[in-house]
């Protein structure tokens, strides 16, 4: 490859990149990955693990299956990228439960639920499939870096103002006083679909003003 | 048929990849897993019995000398010492809850509940897991093993978290009931 | 753990006060995208029963007579029942293909996204075994739902996510003819819709002691 073709790709990845946090992002714009965003986000904690997980995942997936996405016959490239997801979500699964025990107990069913995240296999099936790796690694990265930022604002905000504290590793690192009535509909899941709900409706706030101005 | 076997091929190969590395981080974490394991249980013991210094653990032959049935295989039971003094015991109990077993310390000491812990649970985040809470928790301090220590007899169980306020105050009556043959 | 009383409180709980996604928060993707047509919101229920409750059973299965005894279980757990619901997925999208071609060609992309349900996936796990604390860590250990339960379990589940599925889906119909703030149109108000429907069936909390 020449170097102007290889400044090229650099140049598609970042763009990559830089769509799966804002424009296409995935929870707020593609709608998916949903259930363990909303689930989660009841611990300000809990998104951080989350997050990361995910994209970890996500990542390596994206790497491999554009790997051998040549040698992958198309009618069986869906188990395929089960197979390999899977692998890398048990791959989770374990060092979690050896490192970080109690992140995994309350993340609970929802660490081996990073399998079916329609983010990742729908990512693996959408680019991961037809794009080289550079292009792979990054939209991995752009991907998992939106759906882990609106993971931590909305597990922020629930925490927040449904316990009126914030826990951080068994350290309450912020509070609103105690004079602070919580609002315990936050944690619980009415307030998740809520804040979304609003979430949404500033992103597409944001989208017409950029697209206006 | 070329084709079938290509798609097999791949197929096998990489079920048989994936496979072999799952089993090694498995072979690779295991030690990990199960030292956090004993740490959590080591901090439940202390947490339940704070008089206690040491626990020591009694095996299974001494428990059925005792006549003790324990009521799930993974039921362990300790003699909590401070210094050479005994000071109690602290049974680690597996009652079942709305998502699951769970995991569960109880302290006795002079015929007394001195402590309950929750080492580990799977119960419903925000609804479920109301009944873990020191508000709850605190009716089974002081308990004895003539009390019922049953929901709706002398234990309030948490509204919209009953199975699972059940499931924590049976733990107890098990402890305790091992406590009385002990 | 055997008596007619259980197991109705187990279908009650499963499908009303533990509600799969209006509760929990499973099966969201499939909630929100197929509910704009009624036609679709049954279909896919159904659908989704047959895959959970087949799924479910198999898993139980392999679990325990296959998993545990090789003591392969605590790290072939995901990738061995993510198979069996893709599996019984495709079986069933090959079985609705031959017996009622107008139905599949409505369903069209959705039918294979079931195996990405999450409430699938977590309902074959849940019912077989517990995922959180040390006592999952030891295999051989009785602690997962007796087969019944789980047949019971999974049907509760199924139930209660057709009953939200369709009301949810009716609801839409409605929104979609209301007058709604620009900024709110479309899945915002959806989002905050399924909040309220959320909100009245946390009503159910404690129902019959549950």
């Amino acid at each position: 490859m020449t170097t102007e073709q290889k400044k090229g790709i650099f140049w598609l990845a970042y763009k990559d990149f830089k769509a799966g946090i804002l424009m296409d992002n995935p929870l707020l714009v593609l709608a998916v990955g949903l259930c363990s965003a909303l689930a989660v986000s009841t611990r300000f904690e809990n998104t951080i693990f989350m997050g990361v997980a995910a994209t970890f995942v996500l990542v390596c997936s994206n790497t491999l299956i554009s790997l051998i996405r040549k040698q992958v016959p198309n009618q069986i490239r869906i188990p395929i990228f089960i197979v390999i997801i899977a692998s890398f979500v048990t791959i989770v699964d374990l060092v979690m439960k050896g490192y970080f025990i109690s992140a995994y107990e309350r993340l609970g069913v929802w660490i081996p639920l990073i399998v079916v995240n329609c983010i990742i296999l729908g990512r693996a099936e959408a680019f991961a499939y037809n794009n080289n790796i550079t292009r792979s690694i990054a939209d991995g990265l752009g991907m998992g870096a939106g759906f882990t930022l609106v993971l931590l604002i909305m597990g922020f905000v629930r925490e927040l103002f449904g316990t009126g504290k914030l826990v951080l590793f068994d350290k309450t690192v912020f509070s609103l006083g105690s004079a602070f009535q919580p609002a315990q509909i936050f944690i619980l899941f009415p307030g998740a679909f809520i804040v979304f709900g609003f979430l949404i409706g500033f992103l597409n706030i944001i989208k017409e003003r950029t697209n206006n101005g | 048929m070329r084709d079938n076997l290509r798609v097999g091929l791949v197929l096998m190969i990489v079920c048989l990849v994936a496979a072999a590395s799952l089993g090694l981080t498995y072979v690779l974490t295991k030690n990990q897993i199960d030292k956090q394991i004993k740490i959590r249980q080591d901090a439940g013991n202390i947490k339940a019995l704070s008089v206690a210094k040491t626990f020591k653990r009694i095996d299974v032959a001494q428990i059925k000398k005792r006549g003790i049935k324990l009521d799930n295989e993974q039921d362990k039971i300790f003699q909590g010492l401070n210094g050479s003094k005994s000071a109690g015991y602290t049974f680690i109990v597996h009652p079942r809850g709305y998502g699951g077993i769970m995991e569960i310390a109880v302290g006795i000491n002079g015929g007394e509940v001195k402590g309950v812990v929750v080492i580990s649970n799977a119960e419903t985040l925000g609804l479920g897991d109301q009944a873990l809470e020191p508000v709850f928790i605190k009716q089974f301090i002081g308990r004895t093993p003539k009390d019922k220590v049953e929901v709706k007899k002398d234990i309030d169980a948490v509204s919209g978290a009953t199975i699972s306020s059940k499931g924590l105050t049976k733990g107890v009556r098990t402890a305790l009931d091992y406590y009385k043959k002990l | 753990m055997g008596s007619v009383t259980n197991y109705t409180l187990l279908f009650i709980g499963a499908a009303l006060v533990y509600n799969i996604v209006l509760i929990r928060f499973f099966a969201l993707c499939s909630f929100f995208g197929v509910s704009n047509r009624m036609s679709f919101a049954v279909g896919m229920s159904f659908a989704v029963l047959f895959v959970m409750t087949v799924s479910s059973a198999a898993s139980w299965v392999l679990w325990n007579f296959m998993l545990v005894p090789l003591g392969i279980g605590e790290f072939l757990y995901i990738p061995t029942f993510i198979l069996v619901i893709a599996s019984v997925v495709q079986f069933e999208e090959m079985f609705i293909r031959k017996y009622s071609p107008t139905l599949y060609q409505g369903m069209g992309i959705f039918l294979p996204l079931i195996t990405t349900n999450c409430a699938v996936l977590a309902v074959a796990t849940e019912a077989v075994f517990i995922l959180r604390g040390t006592s999952f860590l030891k295999l051989n250990i009785k602690y997962s739902f007796s087969f019944p339960e789980t047949i019971i379990y999974t049907l509760g589940v199924g139930v209660g996510y057709m009953m939200v599925m369709v009301m949810f889906t009716a609801m839409r119909e409605r929104i979609d003819i209301a007058p709604v703030p620009k900024w709110l149109k479309g899945s915002a108000i959806s989002f905050i819709t399924a909040a309220l429907m959320s909100l009245a069936f946390m009503g159910f909390a404690n129902l019959f002691g549950l």
